[in-house]
């Protein structure tokens, strides 16, 4: 045990064996690390790049697969972003770079009974795409997800599809029949949630959308200890 | 400049201490809060990153990772605790 907890701390190469366009801005790559011991639907992996004059960035990524998958992280481009650019639109199957983890104890969610309320903005579905995957068809998970417009939605596919999830979408910059305009608020969470079911709530996306989604969790009475945050930066 | 939370300081924070502390707890050295460290608010400045209180914002752990190197510097915290916590 104590060496495979000193592996997971460490740095070890990870192989890029799977590359999905999600998005015209978005990419999932699946990965291939050695003795990869599996991962808890939330944990995320620290992904660092090494230049050839010897500059290294280090970023955090979440796994977007569920628990038992192979893992993978997907990647949302910000646009002058020094890490991003490269693993949406540069890696290819066959790259190598360094990878830490997995990652993480607090922003995680073993599976249960209790109602799953999953609540991202943008690119925050990555790590709530592992927790509905982990989903059990005891555990009755609505999912509201933010994006500007239809064309950043990513997991579309799947979210339209999976009929054990129910799913809202807002578009903060755009109209269209049966989607929410405007940000995530008040109103739409009390919709979804109800206080005396005390939902597990996992938050995860742009630092902004997170506050504001946390503040008006707050105002709705929700218990705090049942929120779990995870901001992108 | 906008933080993250202590949750991405974890993995580094766990190889300069040996030991994995995704569920650890600090005590805040200027105010006193008891918080898990994945609770803390983080300010990420590539190859360094800053842990703060979350009451307080005092600055708890200071990290610098360059190559296989880790600085480590924990002034704010009066005390870090090891393991799961009792849940409440
Ligand atoms: C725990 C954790 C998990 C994460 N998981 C994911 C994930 O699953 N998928 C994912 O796409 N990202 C994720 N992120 C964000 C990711 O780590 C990077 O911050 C992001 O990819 C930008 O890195 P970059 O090097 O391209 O940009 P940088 O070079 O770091 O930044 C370039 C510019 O963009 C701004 N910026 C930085 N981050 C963002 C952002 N997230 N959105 C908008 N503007 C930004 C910066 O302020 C700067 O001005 C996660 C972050 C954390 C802390
Ligand atoms: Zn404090």
């Amino acid at each position: 045990m104590a060496g495979s907890v000193r592996r997971a701390l460490g740095w070890r190469t990870a192989t890029v064996v799977d590359s999905i366009a999600e998005t015209a801005t978005a990419r999932s790559l699946g990965l291939d690390v050695a003795a990869w011991s599996g991962h808890a639907a939330g944990q995320h992996v620290d992904i660092r790049l090494t230049a050839e004059d010897g500059y290294q960035a280090t970023r955090s990524y979440s796994v977007s697969s569920g628990p038992g998958e192979a893992p993978q992280i997907t990647v949302e481009r910000v646009d002058d972003g020094e890490v991003s650019p490269y693993l949406v639109d540069v890696a290819e199957k066959g790259d190598t770079f360094e990878v830490r983890g997995p990652i993480g104890g607090y922003f995680v969610w073993e599976p249960a009974a209790q109602p799953l309320v999953l609540i991202a903005g943008g690119s925050g579905i990555a790590p709530l795409r592992a927790m509905w995957r982990a989903g059990t068809l005891r555990a009755p998970i609505t999912v509201v997800y933010s994006a500007r417009d239809v064309d950043r939605l990513i997991f579309r596919d799947e979210l339209d599809s999976d009929a054990t999830l129910a799913v809202r979408v807002h578009l903060t910059r755009e109209q269209r029949p049966g989607f929410r305009s405007g940000r995530v608020g008040i109103d739409d969470l009390n919709e979804v949630i109800d206080a005396r079911v005390a939902p597990a709530i996992y938050v995860c996306g742009p630092t902004s959308f997170v506050e504001s989604v946390s503040r008006h969790l707050l105002t709705l009475d929700v218990d705090r200890r049942t929120i779990r945050t995870e901001r992108f930066g | 400049m906008s933080h993250v939370d202590g949750n991405a300081m974890i993995g580094a924070l766990s190889l300069a201490m040996g030991t994995d502390v995704a569920d650890a707890g600090g005590v805040c050295a200027a105010c006193g809060l008891d918080h898990p460290l994945a609770e803390a608010h983080v300010y990420l400045r590539c190859p360094g990153m800053v842990m703060c209180c979350p009451e307080c914002s005092a600055a708890e752990i200071v990290l610098v990772e360059i190559e296989h190197r880790l600085m480590l510097t924990v002034r704010g915290l009066a005390t870090i605790r090891f393991g799961t916590p009792a849940q409440s």
